[in-house]
């Protein structure tokens, strides 16, 4: 296995609070809980695959939760990486068995990393519907808003990746595109609504 | 009927969230905001949106990055082949040499800092009660427990039980193994390993295994361990194959031996 970088908890947090790092950051967690993640899955009625798609998911969690403060040390990063993948497990079992009644498991005394976590996975279920959406724009929408937001280029290095005439031309289409999203948002009221409560409760 | 946002709307916005607006322009949105149902509502959205984008393009850059990582995990690259020719036979020896005495200094180091407790924190994997398996999905009081991590409230139910059947027998036993009660965990464990004996179906028999090992180790009862950990990694199709290393061994050997 190639060595890759080792970064303590605050390191971490630190690497992928400021961007800087972060694909070395992503790395190191393979490495360090990919195997420790999938053990718990199979040990849990998962397989490889499962644990695979949930660590994905794991991922994207903790970065996201660091990015926004949500984390910010008060456990260890083996402990939220252990709260992320059972929260996330079974909330894919649930979906697997529809019989399974919600909060079944977590009622009772939860402290608050485990709400904490539980309220932004509630969130991230509800942007699943906004992903949806936007996967339903046109390309060039899809990567000029994800060159600008994801990436965070200027319009004029932006420009130089895509053909527009000049910049202006170029800020019309990513407000057009932009317009498009939140009005197909604004079009689904429901998912709105519980994407705002969901928003509101993990912030 | 949704309020209608507008692109220039949305470009105010957009430069409100990244503090791109003059003292004055910064104002007047914060205030709209504040006071105008639209411009609340097409805050909420682009926020929303922003933040579904930027989520997308990571976890596209966690998938790419997963091929690979994943490659590295289940194939890493196999040791360089040296190859040997008769007039390397004294380079031989002096890499035999070497090795031995990296693998004596390295047990020496191995023997001084091996310590029962990191063996354990290693090993250590939650129990959780697989949500598939519940009778009809409905919880018993003692599942409702051992779910909630009421782990002496699980012990108190069992004592009030009559008919001690294998499952309550096995949370029983795991609520005192997270308890530390090293040698209730053990008696209940070994209790159940005696019942499954005469069983057709017998309960839980891989995670017995594994966590009456493990419960060995906290009690420092390192030869027991030994020949759990053994059996488990002799079968690879035991459950918990992959937690059991050769290295785990050697290191309760070690273990064995210092203390």
């Amino acid at each position: 296995m190639r060595l890759n970088k080792s970064y303590s908890d605050a390191e971490l947090s630190e690497a992928i609070r400021n961007g800087s790092e972060i694909d070395q950051a992503i790395r190191f967690m393979y490495e360090k809980y990919y195997e420790l993640m999938e053990r718990l899955i199979k040990s849990n009625s998962g397989n490889a695959e499962d644990a695979e798609d949930i660590f994905q998911e794991v991922i994207l969690a903790f970065i996201e939760m660091v990015q926004k403060n949500k984390y910010r040390g008060e456990a260890s990063v083996k402990s939220m990486f252990y709260t992320l993948t059972r929260n996330l497990w079974i909330t894919e079992l649930r979906k697997r068995n529809s019989t399974l009644k919600r909060n079944e498991y977590f009622e009772g005394d939860r402290d608050v990393i485990e709400q904490d976590v539980t309220d932004y996975l509630a969130y991230k279920e509800n942007q699943k519907y906004v992903l949806d959406l936007f996967e339903q724009l046109g390309d060039k929408c899809k990567e000029i808003l994800t060159l600008f937001y994801f990436e965070g280029l200027s319009m004029k290095e932006i420009l130089d990746k895509v053909s527009y005439q000049n910049e202006q031309v170029l800020r019309n289409k990513k407000y057009k595109c932009v317009k498009e999203l939140i009005d197909k948002v604004q079009g689904s009221p429901s998912i709105f609504k519980d994407l705002k409560t969901a928003l509101q409760n993990a912030n | 009927m949704p309020i209608n946002i507008s692109e220039y709307q949305i470009e105010l916005l957009d430069k409100y969230l990244d503090g791109q607006l003059s003292g004055e322009e910064y104002k007047e949105v914060k205030h709209k905001v504040s006071t105008d149902p639209s411009w609340k509502e097409g805050l909420e959205l682009l926020l929303v949106s922003r933040d579904a984008i930027r989520s997308r393009g990571l976890s596209q850059m966690i998938k790419g990055l997963h091929r690979d990582m994943m490659e590295e995990i289940k194939h890493p690259p196999e040791a360089r082949v040296v190859s040997l020719r008769p007039s390397v036979w004294q380079w031989t020896a002096r890499i035999a040499a070497s090795v031995l005495v990296l693998v004596l200094v390295l047990g020496t180091y191995q023997f001084a800092t091996v310590r029962s407790e990191e063996l354990y924190q290693e090993k250590f994997v939650e129990y959780y009660l697989p949500v598939t398996r519940g009778v009809e999905n409905q919880l018993t009081i003692m599942d409702s427990l051992y779910v909630n991590e009421d782990f002496v409230g699980v012990t108190r139910e069992f004592g009030s039980l009559t008919d001690k059947a294998p499952r309550s027998l096995f949370l029983t036993a795991m609520s005192y193994f997270q308890l530390d009660q090293n040698d209730q965990a053990m008696k209940l464990l070994s209790d159940l390993k005696e019942v499954n004996a005469g069983l057709e179906k017998p309960y839980f028999t891989q995670e017995i295994d594994y966590y009456l090992a493990l419960t060995f180790i906290k009690a420092h009862q390192y030869d027991q361990a030994i020949s759990l950990f053994e059996e488990i990694r002799n079968n690879p199709k035991h459950l918990y194959h992959h937690n059991v290393s050769g290295a785990d061994i050697w290191k309760l050997r070690l273990l064995d031996i210092k203390e």
